[in-house]
This record gives structure tokens, sequence and C-alpha cells, in this order.
């Protein structure tokens, strides 16, 4: 005890050397494109909460919009109020189903364009304030998910796939800047690699300044690398500009998807047959 | 010991609230990273052991859910707990200025870190276009982490009160 306390600045700095170092150690892949096990064990933990927490929320929260504040009006309007809420609500599901149904049918739309095995998922956790754009799905490795599968909305692609659990997987979004995909303008055919900027679009890199590059262009993936299927829309050009001195010019994407609002997508998964996971749920 | 086998699923509970709760209620407008908080307050009360096993903990479950730059909430964490440790032995951490500004603070350190990761791993050009949403967001947790204190603090209290029952 008194060693500890002699030398506890010594040994409080290797006591965090040493945890960190163990997470560290359990949480790295043991080969490429493979989530560490802890990594694993967390994901999976949280996607159930994850999916009771967002079920929850939505449900207080239509409560909240479209009953709760009619309680303190008069006796006499309260209950045709309350008949006219419950209408609007049931209208309101209605129509969220009739809206989930269109975009589930896009979706399928586009499923049928893709000749890829594909699985649709559900958006259970996200957090559209912070500077890391990035959302949970409720599909993983036991749906056929892996590191680095694409992942697509019917508008384009969302993003890709970074880690997976056996139920759920994390999705690096298009427009953080840690991705990059390579890409190339439909029009003129000037390749770069489409990386994520942090207002929430993204930037082409890398294209030489002989291209030519206007805005409305449609950006769509290469296939020549990252395991995305050539020409799925990444987004439209709404900016370039070419500086005096640059090699490369600077164009400004903005996702076809809107990878904010997204609550199904496609991830494309390989090895699995095409009878799709969806017609099992 | 049954503080270390609570703090697994602690952080994980406290982490999946954080990110869907502020997010649903607000539409994706605020956030409100109270395992930063909880970082900043195992700083200002916690013992070293104690305090270093839970900003690891939260921060490897942040990195895991939300991070997309490997092990920078662990890193981050590690490191507003050091500093608010350093700080803790020369200024009095209890007054409500002093903790909100240490939470204002290390709400927009953070953002800058990652402003400048993202210049210097990635490339991206150096802009600080849309951190007005940032500074919101800094300025909320600054004004409700005295709240955030004073509920960790009861935590503390009657977790202590059953443990040495």
């Amino acid at each position: 005890m008194t060693f500890l306390k002699k030398h506890q600045t010594p040994v409080f700095l290797f006591a965090i050397a040493a945890v960190f170092a163990t997470f560290v150690f359990f949480s790295l892949p043991r080969e490429k494109d493979e989530t560490g096990f802890l990594r694993q064990v967390v994901l999976e933990t949280a996607s159930p909460l994850q999916r009771v927490f967002t079920a929850a929320f939505e449900g207080f929260r239509n409560t909240w919009e479209r009953y709760l504040f009619l309680v303190g009006l008069e006796e006499e309007n309260r209950i045709l109020r309350r008949r006219v809420s419950l209408l609007e609500a049931e209208l309101s599901r209605s129509d969220e189903i009739r809206i989930e149904n269109q975009r589930l049918l896009s979706l399928l739309g586009l499923k049928r364009e893709v000749s890829f095995s594909t699985v649709t998922a559900r958006v259970i956790s996200r957090e559209r304030a912070s500077l890391f754009k990035s959302f949970v799905i409720d599909r993983g490795s036991r749906h056929g998910v892996l590191v680095g599968s694409p992942v697509l909305s019917a508008e384009g692609v969302v993003g890709k796939v970074t880690d997976v659990s056996w139920n759920a997987a994390k999705v690096l979004l298009i427009n953080d800047f840690n991705c990059r995909i390579d890409a190339y303008v439909r029009e003129t055919r000037a390749r770069g690699i489409l990386q994520g900027h942090r207002e929430g679009d993204c930037t082409l890199k890398y294209v030489p300044r002989s291209e030519s590059v206007r805005e409305g262009d449609t950006v769509v993936t290469s296939g020549l690398a990252g395991g995305f299927p050539k020409g799925m829309r990444l987004g439209t050009v709404i900016q370039v500009s070419r500086g005096p001195n640059e090699l490369f010019q600077d164009v400004r994407v903005r996702p076809t998807a809107n990878v904010g609002k997204v609550e199904e997508v496609l991830v494309i998964v390989t090895g699995t047959e095409n009878s799709s996971e969806d017609d099992r749920r | 010991m049954m503080y270390y086998m609570m703090l697994p699923p602690a952080a994980l509970v406290c982490v999946v609230l954080q990110t869907t709760l502020a997010d649903m209620l607000s539409r994706g407008a605020v956030r409100l990273e109270v395992s930063l908080v909880i970082a900043l307050y195992a700083g200002f009360h916690l013992g070293m052991i104690r305090g270093a096993a839970l900003v690891v903990v939260f921060g490897f479950v942040m990195d895991t859910l939300t991070g997309t730059v490997p092990c920078f909430y662990t890193f981050f964490y590690i490191l507003v707990f050091l500093v608010a440790r350093m700080v803790s032995f020369k200024v009095y951490g209890e007054g409500a200025i002093m903790i909100m500004s240490a939470a204002f603070l290390c709400a927009l350190g953070q953002a800058v870190v990652i402003v400048a990761l993202s210049r210097w791993t990635a490339g991206v050009p150096l802009s600080f276009d849309g951190m007005d949403v940032t500074v919101y967001n800094a300025v909320l947790l600054a004004l409700t982490t005295p709240l955030f204190f004073a509920l960790f603090k009861k935590i503390e209290v009657s977790a202590h009160g059953e443990s040495s029952r």
C-alpha cells in the first residue's frame, strides 16, 4: 500500500495504459475486414436497446403530438376533439403506412434493378448532430452483411458498413470525412475520389483541371474499388471551382440520398442466395 | 467489484439513451454528450483507477456505436479525465461556473480536434462552416452539466451507501 501511495502517478498511468491496451487488443480485428470481438459484443448488446428506445420514443412522440395536447380543453369539446384526434391519428398512421409502403416499393424497384443479393435493413440508431456521420442498422453477419458492404437507398448510395455484429451493423455515411469512394462524373467520365465534408456535402477530389465538370452533373460509383457496383448514383455536382495555380479542381457534390432522414436501406451482400432476407421477415 | 461489473451495462444504456433520446426529441438538431460530462465528473470526483476504468469503458462504447475514427472517444475521454484531475488539485471544482466552463471548453475542444483530424488525416479543407450547431450544443451541454453533476453525486452517494451497508 505504501508503494502504491508513493508511486501513485506512474502506477495510475500504467494502469490506464494496461486497460487501454487490453481494450485495443480485444477490439482489433483478427483479419482485415472483420470487426473485433469486443466491438461485436457491444454492437450486438446495444441493438435491442436501440430498437426498444427508438420504438418507445417514436410512440411517445406520436402520442404527445397527436393526443396529449388535448388535455385541458373544455369538457364539451374534449370528447369531440378526442374523436377527431383518434381519427387523425388513425389517418396519420394510415399515411405513415402508405408512405412506408411507397418507400419500400421504391426500394423494391431498386432491388429489381440491382442484380446483387440484397438485404433490407431498418435504421435503429443515429446521431445527426454529431460531427461523425454514422448510423446503426438492424441487420448483421447472420443476414450476410459484411464489413465494407455497400448501403443504398432508393435515391442512391448511403454509405458502407464499417462494423458488423451478428444482428446489427454500423454504417459509415458518404458525408463523413472518413468515407472515400472511387467515382466518376456520368456525363464527362471525369474520375475522382468522393469524400465526405463536415457540412453534409461531399467533395470529388483529384479531378484534373482539364476535365470538364458542370453544375448539375451526376456523380456515380466507378465500380473499381471498395465493393461498390458500377454506376450507382452518389450525388449531383453543386459547385465547381478552379484555382489559378491548382492541379485539380474543387468539385462540391450533394448526395442524392437524404442520408439524415433515410429509415430503411438496402445492403448489398455477397455469398447469399437471391431468395432475399426480406421475404422471410 | 460491483462498480466495475456495473460499468459496461451502465455505459451501454447511457450511450444508447444519449444518442437516441436527444436525436429523436430534437429531430437531429441537438446532441447532448452526457458521456463527456461523465469523463469530466470522473476527473473531478473519482479516484484514479475507478475514474480511468469509467472513461475507458465509456469511450470504447462511444467509439463502437457512433465514432468513425478508431479509438477517438477513448483517447479524448482519457485526456479530459487527466486534465480535469490535474485541474482539480489546483482549483475548487465544485462551483457551477467552473463546471460549466470546463464542459463548454471540452465540447468545443472535441469539435476542434475532429476538425483538425479531418484536415490532417483525411485532407478535408480546414473550415469552420456548420460549427454553429456545435457551439449551440456545447452551450447546452455546459448549461446542463451542473444538473448532471448533482445527479451523478446522488448516484455515487446512494451506491456508496448500498455498498457500505
